[in-house]
């Protein structure tokens, strides 16, 4: 009997142990769920952009206005001196020159000569930060440390083709007091290196700034991550806006913000444009900018369109709400976990990605790395700011009324003629009671004599009611989808013709057919 | 009790031993597609050691018997192309390079096209490889005529690109190299054909902003233009 009960008492233990392991499972945390394991160790040195090796570079980071929290602060100011921080610069090919054998810095040309660019002193790379030499030190360290981070993170770049860095560069047309910066991929050409400017040299340079090369430089993890499959295609060539532009900014933002821990960027670059020491876009709510989808997909008749980057810093909120949960959830790496999530959704994006995709991907994302355990954390970051993840079926089409007109290079309307660029003036009418998402017309060619350029162009969400007009008064023609005739074809014989596709997340196709 | 203290002692070891041999906690599942698919047993978990990232994970391993998991899902991919090379319609004279990616999703091998080692523009295929092994494809490869390099009319470059000259320039941040491509003209009409083109960096004279231009070698027709990512509204 007492061997009987011993069973019984044993077998009791095991199913107890049973349930143990069992409630451990279904209590798995962040990292205990599939994909490949982290050195947290090794992330949490990068993430303080932390190097052993190299020679040193002496950098007031991420910029002078964020290291003093002083938004009056100037470059020239001799106090940043007190500010700066020691960095390793890791791979260079030779330590007294900004370059490995992936990364070339330069100033204004990629065949810029050896002797106009920094070299190392007996301190190292120091500059002031006034000195374009610092700039072409920043550049360096800013580029390395987040390309490291994403790697570490378990991504790999393509780097069949090295990335230039023109460190403090102007734009054709106008002078050193225009600010902007250009990432390109030059996708089309496996000979043309990459391309990063920074244009502008201004008391607020967009070179001195750490928060402008993560930027582009998260563009660059963009292109890799989805294997250049050309996630905004559409706006490579030429679209205005696409929901694939606006999750390219996105991302390129949060990766930046969240690996600097301070949810916004470009406040230095923004003291060329306003004084009050505001961020350019923030990934945070403030009580006077909470933002909604609706305040930034609709158009409202007035002229007033979608624009990426303000989709964009609608997105990065999203995330950021999303990184909070994670950060909730294991303080000292949910920030980590939540930047491979982000990653990982933009690998799974097709061509020409909508926010839905983007939507679906980070469920998808978090299905395979953490077992789904976030996808009301991430459905509701969406549907919390408006996005509506199931939106009902339209019955009826989009009507479209468009009429073939020229266009010059300044985006002028013109007649058509041989040779010459082909856009539309257009009318896209929302007829039903309920918002149409994602609109979007695409052109098509069906004459081997006339070659779509810009192929597709998105406007955004369309209220019940409302209409996209482009031409006419409203939106300017660059809005439009266009095409170039061949020098030998005639117009006016109806020997070209064309079709526009009227596409929407949540309509019906329509197409017109028409002729020039 | 005696005895049921020494059944118990015997069932804790029994169950830690189970978990221990069980445990997928700290399991790469790249690994285990890539030890799979090579008919190998799982390695035990001593095997594997802790946890880091994918360099410390060939460390653990040792020279005889590492199996590395990029070199398989490359010999996967390259499997899963020639299985559906026919049903894709990939041309015999088309050459398909390969890059390998890597995410913590798995490895992707997108194969660029080429023709006489000319690149087929927006060409490609992507084979991905997902953390079981599983393979899947996005085909952005259209089926075209062979284009005869060696009759071929073509403006020379200067020409094409001098025509051009009230809106496009020489881009002096970024030299101009004219490279040979070939563009596919898809019309809905007619079924696509190649085109041999010019692809050059430029600068749009209007705005001042850098772009790809791909001009048709026969004409110096505009062909298309891919556009620079800006920070701000060009």
């Amino acid at each position: 009997m007492d061997f009987q009960r011993d069973i019984r008492r044993v077998i009791r233990f095991f199913i107890f142990v049973g349930l143990i392991a069992l409630a451990s499972g279904c209590t798995r945390t962040l990292d205990q769920c599939g994909g490949p394991k982290l050195n947290l160790s090794q992330i949490s040195q990068l993430r303080k952009t932390l190097f052993s090796s190299g020679p040193m570079a002496a950098l007031v980071v991420p910029n002078p206005m964020d290291a003093t929290g002083n938004p009056a602060v100037l470059a020239t100011d001799t106090r940043l001196s007190q500010f700066d921080y020691g960095f390793n610069l890791p791979d260079l090919l030779n330590p007294n020159r900004l370059e490995s054998a992936f990364l070339k810095i330069r100033i204004s040309s990629i065949s810029d000569a050896a002797s106009l660019l920094a070299v190392a002193g007996s301190n190292g790379f120091a500059f002031s930060v006034t000195d374009v030499h610092y700039s072409e030190t920043m550049a360096y360290y800013a580029v390395t440390s987040i390309m490291k981070y994403v790697q570490a993170l378990g991504f790999s770049y393509n780097q069949t083709r090295p990335v230039y860095v023109l460190a403090q560069t102007t734009e054709q047309g106008h002078d050193a007091n225009y600010v902007n910066a250009y990432f390109e991929n030059n996708t089309l050409d496996p000979s043309q290196p990459r391309v990063m400017r920074m244009i502008g040299k201004t008391d607020f340079s967009p070179g001195q700034d750490r928060d402008m090369y993560w930027h582009e430089t998260g563009h660059f993890a963009n292109e890799s991550v989805s294997h250049e499959i050309g996630i905004d295609r559409a706006g490579e060539e030429g679209a205005f806006y696409t929901d694939g532009a606006a999750i390219h900014e996105c991302m390129a933002d949060i990766i930046a913000e969240s690996l600097a821990n301070k949810g916004y960027i470009g406040k230095w670059i923004n003291r060329n444009f306003t004084k009050d020491g505001s961020a350019l876009r923030s990934a945070m709510d403030t009580a006077s900018n909470k933002m909604t989808y609706s305040q930034v997909m609709n158009q409202d008749n007035t002229g007033t369109y979608p624009e990426r980057y303000k989709v964009a810093e609608w997105c990065t909120r999203a995330l950021w709400q999303i990184r909070q949960q994670f950060v909730k959830e294991d303080p000292n790496a949910g920030q980590v976990f939540s930047d491979r999530l982000f990653l990982s959704a933009v690998s799974l994006l097709p061509k020409d990605a909508s926010m839905a995709q983007f939507h679906e991907a980070l469920v998808s994302a978090d299905e395979q790395l953490h077992c789904g355990l976030h996808a009301n954390s991430i459905d509701n970051a969406f549907t919390s700011r408006g996005f509506e993840i199931s939106p009902s079926k339209l019955k009826t089409g989009l009507t479209i009324q468009a009429q073939a007109v020229g266009e010059d290079s300044s985006g002028n309307q013109t007649a058509l003629s041989s040779g010459g660029t082909v856009a539309f003036a257009l009318t896209v009418t929302n007829p039903n009671s309920e918002t149409a998402h994602n609109v979007r017309v695409v052109l098509e060619s069906q004459s081997a004599g006339f070659q779509v350029i810009t192929y597709l162009q998105g406007y955004g969400d369309l209220p019940a009611g409302k209409s996209a007009i482009v031409g006419n008064g409203s939106l300017p023609l660059s809005f439009s989808v266009s095409g170039q005739i061949d020098s030998s074809v005639p117009t006016g014989i109806g020997q070209i013709h064309y079709r526009l596709r009227v596409l929407s997340d949540n309509a019906p196709e329509v197409d017109k057919d028409g002729t020039l | 009790m005696k005895r049921f203290f020494q059944l118990c002692v015997v069932a804790v070891t029994l169950a830690l031993v189970a978990l221990y041999l069980t445990g997928e906690t700290d399991f790469e599942w790249q690994e285990h597609a890539a030890i799979q698919a090579k008919g190998f047993q799982r390695p035990s978990k001593g095997s594997l050691g802790s946890a880091s990232m994918l360099p410390a994970a060939r460390d653990r391993v040792r020279d005889e018997s590492f199996i590395d998991p990029e070199q398989v899902a490359l010999e996967k991919a390259n499997e899963y192309l020639k299985s559906h090379r026919e049903e894709w319609h990939i041309q015999s004279f088309h050459e398909l390079r390969s890059e390998m990616e890597t995410s913590p999703l798995g490895h992707s091998v997108r194969y660029d096209v080429y023709q006489d080692g000319i690149p087929v523009l927006a060409s490609a295929i992507l084979v991905q490889i997902d953390l079981r092994g599983n393979a899947s494809a996005t085909i952005d490869y259209q089926a075209i005529e062979k284009i005869d390099l060696a009759n071929a009319k073509m403006m020379p470059f200067e020409e094409a690109l001098n025509n051009l000259s009230d809106k496009f320039g020489e881009d002096p941040a970024v030299p101009a190299t004219p490279r040979k491509v070939i563009l596919i003209n898809r019309t809905t009409q007619q079924a696509p054909f190649g085109e041999l083109a010019y692809l050059v960096s430029v600068i749009d004279k209007t705005h001042g902003t850098p772009l790809e231009l791909v001009l048709r070698a026969s004409d110096g027709q505009v062909l298309k233009k891919v556009f620079g990512r800006s920070e701000i509204r060009r």
